[in-house]
């Protein structure tokens, strides 16, 4: 009979893998606030101000573009690495997450290339909001985001086939829930602006509350129906 | 809903991850279905049912 205890025992939150990365995260907080200081002296302030005021976009859009497009990177790379390393599938809860099955292990380069795609599309608008291009990079970008979106399309129909009903369910409950809040103040900021309150909001804007929202809605969720999966389950007996 | 879901497993001693694999789900899902923060499609409840040779109702018991 295995230790029934095992499973539901609360994970401590002194494990030295845990403080281990709190150290990194700090570590690493800092030396981005470093370089990014640096990188940033690098380019002149006006001028990026001026580039962003061009395209009508302002710097926290073109920030949360850009970081959400890093962040999907990130998800993606770290579901390959999951996949090949047992220590960083154990540390992402990866496995738990996607199933051990022969049909949750065929979502692994579907769920990689969803990513990457998505990262791709938001970079491909983070970068847009600085530099338009012209010519033959036009024709480049243009095929990049209809591959990419096309990509998305495909993959996350692919992984609705493959993914448990779990997952399915906090997905469709994120998605339907982000997109009534985000319709709601779409309606009501069409509103204001016919009562002639002047907000200005690009359609970046909105790309960007609509990733932000469905975020933290996703995490609401699955803090909700399975808080299990924020934090890596406890090895069983 | 409340399940039996925890006891029937610990008689048969499968673990979370057996349980998963039996019903093509992840451990996830078994860990949430457990604590009673996930009820499983009807689908997903026939399978758990077949699989402990049970009827629905012997598993998954309504609130009210």
């Amino acid at each position: 009979m295995h230790d029934m205890s095992s499973i539901t025992k609360p994970k401590r939150l002194t494990t030295a893998r845990l403080v281990g990365l709190a150290i990194f995260s700090i570590i690493g907080g800092f030396v981005g606030y470093l370089v990014g200081g640096y990188v940033g002296d690098l380019y002149p302030r006006e001028e990026f101000d001026a580039l962003l005021a061009r395209s009508g976009v302002s710097f926290l859009t073109h920030l949360a573009l850009g970081s959400f497009g890093l962040m999907y990177f990130f998800i993606g790379g770290l579901t390959l690495l999951a996949h090949v390393n047992p220590d960083i599938d154990r540390l992402s809860g990866y496995s738990q997450f996607i199933g051990s099955s022969k049909k949750g292990r065929k979502a692994v380069f579907p769920l990689a290339l969803f990513y990457f795609a998505y990262g791709i599309l938001m970079s491909i608008l983070a970068v847009q909001t600085l530099w338009t291009p012209t010519g033959g990079y036009q024709a480049v970008v243009l095929c990049l985001a209809v591959a990419s979106a096309l990509v998305m399309l495909i993959t996350s129909w692919q992984l609705w086939l493959l993914l448990d009903e779990l997952v399915r369910a906090i997905w469709l409950e994120s998605c339907a829930a982000s997109s009534l809040l985000i319709l709601v103040a779409v309606m009501v900021w069409q509103v204001l602006l016919t009562a002639g309150f002047k907000i200005e909001m690009s359609a970046l804007a909105w790309i960007a509350i609509y990733n932000a929202v469905y975020l933290v809605i996703y995490l609401a969720i699955t803090a909700l129906r399975a808080p299990q999966m924020l934090t890596p389950l406890e090895e069983e007996g | 809903m409340k399940n039996r879901l925890k006891v029937l497993r610990a008689e048969r001693d499968w673990s979370q991850g057996d349980l998963a694999d039996a019903l093509d789900v992840s451990r996830q899902t078994v860990n949430a279905l457990e604590t009673g923060k996930y009820d499983p499609s009807l689908p997903l409840a026939f399978k758990i049912a077949r699989l402990f040779q049970l009827k629905i109702e012997d598993i998954f018991q309504d609130d009210i």
